[in-house]
């Protein structure tokens, strides 16, 4: 059993760096932030200064790597759509996340385990079968 | 189990609606799609940012409703001999939200702040060698050269507390973090920032103490973003709102049919326009191999002029709210151009004789790179073109796309002609060309994504920003303006509409920026 749970924290590991990987990639692919974050009389120098100072001049696996560096921290960064900190955001939201999470569990739960034994009871009965 | 819990859940739904409905007739609720990223107003320059703050922060100079340059800060200002800069006399008696007077040493802490580095609005101070406090309420601007314009380009120029901003840490703006000025505010302006959740929903007051008599009747203000327009036309004629800015102008007749709703169309001050590449040597996304690009050729770029009935564009895709336009500003702004007033005549049979003439009698085919969501029915337009093109034979490829990797896409040079539409910050001729007609380089024609270079404007532009003479000045922006239009640099199509939607009972004024000012609304 601890062997089993050991295996699957392993694994939960890779799937987070795999999933940060491709979330981080997809930022490639919808635009640039320094022309979102600047506005139209912005020079193309102070853009070019701005890059440089966010680092994103920086080769895509250092960037990805100070992306996981800073999440591992807990530095999530700020929105550039609202210019909060991304973890202010995350925690005011997360008493809405839990009440959704336990509802669904409680659900599943209370649902979910006599639906099993009643199906379980008889696996043959027309109401144990969907559809 | 479920029939005990019905009747309940349609309890809470009920008092849900209930609540959600105006506590008193002079609350005032407006929504618009993009919600401002920041309340520092040296943060971000751009429009939802800017126009938001004008509520909140004041310059020394303001627009009225006409745009005319109106006393604010300052109660007057006079240009310095020699064109030394400009002295503003500062208003007495003014105080910030919070209490604090208002002083020059204010005035001298913002300039500062937002000629920063970490500024995102220092371009607007790019002439200003020095700032001088002559005394408590006299401020003087020392130029570089003399810059007539100064004081109108300085409208949005937002005067921060220095004591204020010293006591909270936000002497600089953040503009890729926070700081305390990114979600609160102190300004002198009519409203109050009285709460802020980003994203969701943002409460304005009125200012009691505000130095000016206030025309407007709301007692409480608030705004909040709707990004789809077409859920944001839903919650106006629920009654949710009262006022929305864009609405989709197909759904104009809709709210205009409707009782107790109305549409306020006027005209931006944006012109949409077509670009070509002028430094490209060849196509880059043509069917055939053609050895040069033949939008080098100024009676390829008039044939295109030519061949687009801008009218029936606006017609038949803008529902005749456009204009059309001849220029790269609308008709009536600062320094627009009456001797070249005319776009060139819609006639598909000269620019089939200018292709052969080119060299093209067969056409061509290249392609167009437009925004399918920056512009009012943007890629329809572009499409249009296209068809309009065909007649001609030649063959536009439209490559249309979300704007936020537009511009990425125009600044590597990835088109053979582009959509761009233009609205000068400063509401002067002078700004166009120093955007879109000069030689680009790290601080000129940073939007000439095309490389259009001409010697002439190149010359003209300095004189053009020291002109003080206004005869002499519309002398230099006429010829500018007949350099482009010979050169066909630019196809200007039209002035983009601007449509508000609101009730009936709610009175505002539509500023041709498209800023929306508080300070005009009245609600009956």
């Amino acid at each position: 059993m601890v062997g089993f749970i050991l295996k699957r924290l392993v694994q939960s590991v890779f799937v987070m760096l795999a999933v940060a990987f491709l979330a981080f990639s997809l930022f490639k692919f919808v635009g640039d932030p320094i022309s979102q974050m600047t506005g139209v009389e912005t020079s193309l120098e102070d853009q070019a200064r701005l890059r440089e100072e966010l680092g994103l001049n920086d080769p895509f696996f250092v960037q990805f790597a100070r992306f996981t560096a800073e999440m591992l921290r807990g530095d999530f960064g700020y929105s550039f759509r609202t210019r909060e900190p991304i973890g202010q955001m995350l925690l005011s939201r997360l008493p809405a996340t839990l009440e959704l999470g336990t509802v669904a569990l409680l659900i599943s739960l209370i649902v979910g385990i006599p639906a099993g034994v009643f199906t379980a009871l008889r696996p043959r009965g027309f109401r144990s079968r969907p559809s | 189990m479920f029939r005990n819990t019905l009747p309940a859940a349609a309890l809470v739904l009920g008092t849900t609606l209930l609540s959600s409905l105006p506590v008193n007739a002079e609350t005032f609720r407006w929504a618009g799609t993009t919600d401002p990223q920041t309340m520092d107003p040296h943060a971000v320059n751009a429009a939802p940012v800017t126009s938001f703050l004008n509520n909140v922060y004041e310059g020394l100079v303001r627009r009225g409703p006409d745009m005319a340059e109106e006393p604010s800060l300052a109660t007057s200002w006079e240009a310095l001999p020699d064109g030394a800069g400009w002295r503003f006399n500062l208003r007495e008696g003014v105080t910030f939200h919070d209490g604090a007077a208002f002083n020059a040493d204010d005035v001298i802490f913002s300039y500062e702040r937002a000629a920063s580095e970490a500024s995102d609005v220092r371009s607007w101070f790019a002439s200003v060698t020095e700032v001088v406090r002559v005394d408590d309420y006299t401020v003087d601007f020392l130029t570089s050269a003399p810059n007539p314009l100064f004081p109108g380009s300085i409208a949005n120029f937002m005067i921060l507390d220095q004591g204020w901003a010293e006591a909270n840490g936000a002497e600089l703006p953040a503009r890729d973090a926070e700081n305390h000025a990114t979600r609160n505010a102190n300004g002198t302006g009519p409203f109050v920032l009285a709460s802020r959740d980003p994203g969701i929903e943002t409460r304005l007051v009125p200012n009691e103490a505000w130095w000016d008599e206030a025309e407007h009747n709301v007692t409480e203000a608030i705004w909040t973003p709707i990004g789809n327009p077409a859920t944001g036309l839903a919650a106006l004629l629920s009654g949710e709102i009262d006022f929305i800015s864009p609405i989709p102008l197909q759904d104009v007749e809709q709210v205009e049919t409707r009782d107790g709703f109305k549409v306020l169309a006027g005209l931006e001050t944006r012109v949409i326009m077509l670009g070509f590449g002028h430094d490209h040597e060849t196509l880059k996304y043509s069917d055939e191999t053609t050895e040069a690009n033949p939008f080098l050729d100024p009676r390829v770029r008039l044939a295109v002029a030519q061949a687009i009935d801008v009218d029936t564009i606006d017609r038949v895709i803008m529902r005749g709210a456009a204009e059309p336009a001849s220029q790269l500003l609308p008709a009536g702004l600062s320094g627009y151009s009456d001797e070249y007033d005319a776009r060139p005549s819609f006639d598909p049979d000269a620019a089939r004789a200018l292709l052969a003439e080119a060299g093209y009698p067969e056409g061509f085919s290249f392609g167009l790179m437009c925004p399918n969501d920056r512009y009012i029915n943007d890629e329809a337009v572009c499409r249009a073109v296209a068809s309009m093109l065909a007649r001609i034979g030649v063959t536009a490829n439209v490559n249309a796309m979300p704007v936020r990797g537009y511009w990425d896409e125009l600044r590597a040079d990835n088109f053979d002609m582009y959509l761009l539409g233009w609205s000068p910050g400063t509401f002067d001729a002078e700004h166009p060309i120093r955007f879109l007609a000069h030689t680009p380089n790290d601080r000129l024609g940073t939007w000439n994504f095309g490389g259009y270079s001409s010697a002439r404007i190149d010359e003209l532009l300095e004189p053009i920003q020291q002109e003080i003479d206004p005869d002499a000045r519309q002398g230099m922006l006429d010829e500018v303006a007949g350099i482009l239009q010979d050169d066909v640099a630019y196809v200007p199509l039209y002035t983009e509409p601007l449509i508000w939607a609101m009730k009936d009972s709610v009175d505002v004024v539509q500023r041709p920026d498209n800023f929306f000012m508080l300070r005009w609304v009245t609600v009956n």
